[in-house]
């Protein structure tokens, strides 16, 4: 028995020694920059035809950086995402997918899904091998390229649709965005109220935990706090910084908050 | 006359412009991420894993995927602009980032949904937070080491679990107060939903598109009552 497992550890080592080498950083490197090149490009046209049409070089100053400073603590929380991968696929194909259209619980879960498919249990597995990486990997990948494809075929005939309807009543229109992100934001607030209960989520049972509830209570107060400031006159610099000072706030109170709710603080692993 | 005309004939190629490096930019990446498995299967020197089973569970997760993937585009296109789109929906995390980034970068900026100016603020909001990702996920590989018992830290777990929820707060005290009349009913719907249903959790990107419509629809019928200023 014990030998049987060492020589599948052994096989996993081998497996992941492979899955962690050179050429398959750099294969998926290579996908990586692609998708980077992509998005450089479309900064630089953006900030040149911006500046074309006679919009201050402040104001896409001021929208670039609030993106870098907004998108930094969540990027951390993805790059979690890779170290929690890591032991099943390696630290490459995480890396890449994380990187590229992926989203933390739309990976994880695949994998497991496939995995389980291919017969090999939960993951991390001791039966992973090379072709059952590729057959995971090809079913994430072509499960996330659905929007990708009709993206390609539909979203420019449906951009004209919804311009011409937008067009002929503008303050509506404008309305409606606000209306249809409200509701986005309410649903996530909701879902911070389904923390205080008992529910069975992804096979485990999660207790009741104060701390999402807490964070988005305490960003929203500092968010207040900030907007104030910002009426008054005083501290005008805050503008590109009040999200993500306040996000911070909100994810400090979380911590602080488990020393306050010892016994209604857990998180399911 | 002509300068309105001129900066319209540019507007037009530019978005022209947008959407041809766009398509063609999706098509080279996925096309180099289709080649991918391929490599590893290569690289193993093993065939890929193609059996029954595997099939199964694709399938599975294709009728799980495909629906949402569509409604995620129709949904979140007008709000990301054209090259915020081609950008977002090639580098992923959507909901928890790119579209609070742009939302947040349009309201600073002040500018109007269906503009350039808009699309502009968008584009460049949205390449930003990708880029940001990008960087911090191959800083974070390279220095992996070092960094995983400080991010697997119990006492930082809190922080990384609340992300999501201390984002949307931050964002809720700007959209709440928005339109207010229009925000009273999808709150109190989803705070009742999640209460009564708590197991709705496992549906939280299914719930954003319900209560997106619902906000909407409410939204509409405030304002074709004269109630929304």
């Amino acid at each position: 028995m014990s030998a049987c497992f060492a020589g599948r550890k052994e096989k996993m080592s081998d497996f992941l020694q492979k899955a962690n080498s050179a050429p398959m950083y750099l294969i998926c490197g290579a996908v990586v920059v692609c998708v980077l090149l992509q998005s450089v490009l479309f900064l630089v046209r953006a900030w040149r035809h911006g500046v074309k049409i006679g919009m201050r070089n402040e104001q896409l100053k001021g929208a670039l950086t609030s993106s870098i400073l907004f998108s930094l603590i969540p990027s951390i929380g993805i790059l979690i995402g890779v170290i929690a991968l890591a032991p099943s696929l390696g630290i490459p194909v995480p890396w890449m997918r994380l990187s590229v259209i992926g989203a933390l619980h739309y990976e994880g879960s695949t994998a497991n899904n496939l995995a389980k498919g291919m017969g090999l249990g939960e993951l991390p597995s001791s039966a992973m091998t090379g072709g059952s990486l590729a057959a995971i990997v090809f079913g994430m990948t072509v499960n996330m390229l659905w929007s990708a494809l009709f993206i390609l075929f539909f979203f420019k005939r449906y951009q004209k649709r919804v311009k011409s309807g937008a067009s002929k009543d503008p303050k509506l229109s404008n309305i409606l965005f606000a209306a249809m992100f409200t509701g986005m934001i309410c649903a996530y607030f909701g879902d911070t109220i389904s923390y205080l209960r008992t529910v069975e989520t992804g096979g485990a049972v999660r207790t009741p935990n104060v701390l999402p509830l807490t964070a988005f209570v305490t960003a929203f107060a500092a968010m207040a706090v900030f907007q104030k400031i910002m009426d008054s006159g005083r501290a005008k610099w805050l503008k590109d910084y009040a999200q993500s000072f306040s996000m911070l706030i909100g994810m400090t109170c979380a911590v602080l908050g488990q020393f306050l709710f010892p016994t209604l603080s857990a998180f399911p692993e | 006359m002509g300068t309105d005309t001129d900066t319209g004939r540019i507007n037009e190629a530019y978005q022209k412009d947008s959407h041809r490096i766009g398509r063609a930019s999706m098509v080279l990446s996925g096309v180099m991420m289709l080649a991918v498995p391929f490599f590893i299967a290569w690289f193993y020197g093993e065939d890929i894993a193609f059996s029954a089973g595997y099939w199964g569970a694709f399938l599975a997760v294709t009728i799980q995927y495909l629906p949402s993937d569509i409604i995620e585009v129709v949904t979140y296109a007008p709000l990301l602009g054209t090259g915020g789109t081609y950008i977002a929906f090639l580098t992923g995390n959507l909901i928890n980032l790119k579209i609070p980034c742009v939302m947040n970068a349009e309201n600073n900026a002040g500018t109007k949904p269906g503009t350039v100016e808009n699309e502009i603020i968008g584009t460049i909001a949205v390449a930003g937070s990708a880029i940001t990702t990008i960087v911090t996920l191959a800083a974070g590989v390279l220095l992996i080491r070092p960094l995983t018992p400080l991010l697997n830290n119990p006492v930082l777990r809190p922080a990384f679990k609340t992300v999501i929820s201390a984002l949307f707060g931050a964002m809720a005290y700007t959209y709440f107060l928005k339109f207010p009349k229009v925000t009273i009913l999808p709150l109190v719907l989803s705070i009742l939903l999640f209460a009564l249903v708590p197991s709705l959790t496992g549906m939280v990107s299914t719930m954003v598109v319900v209560l997106a419509v619902i906000s909407m629809v409410w939204a509409i019928l405030l304002y074709r009552k004269g109630v929304l200023e």
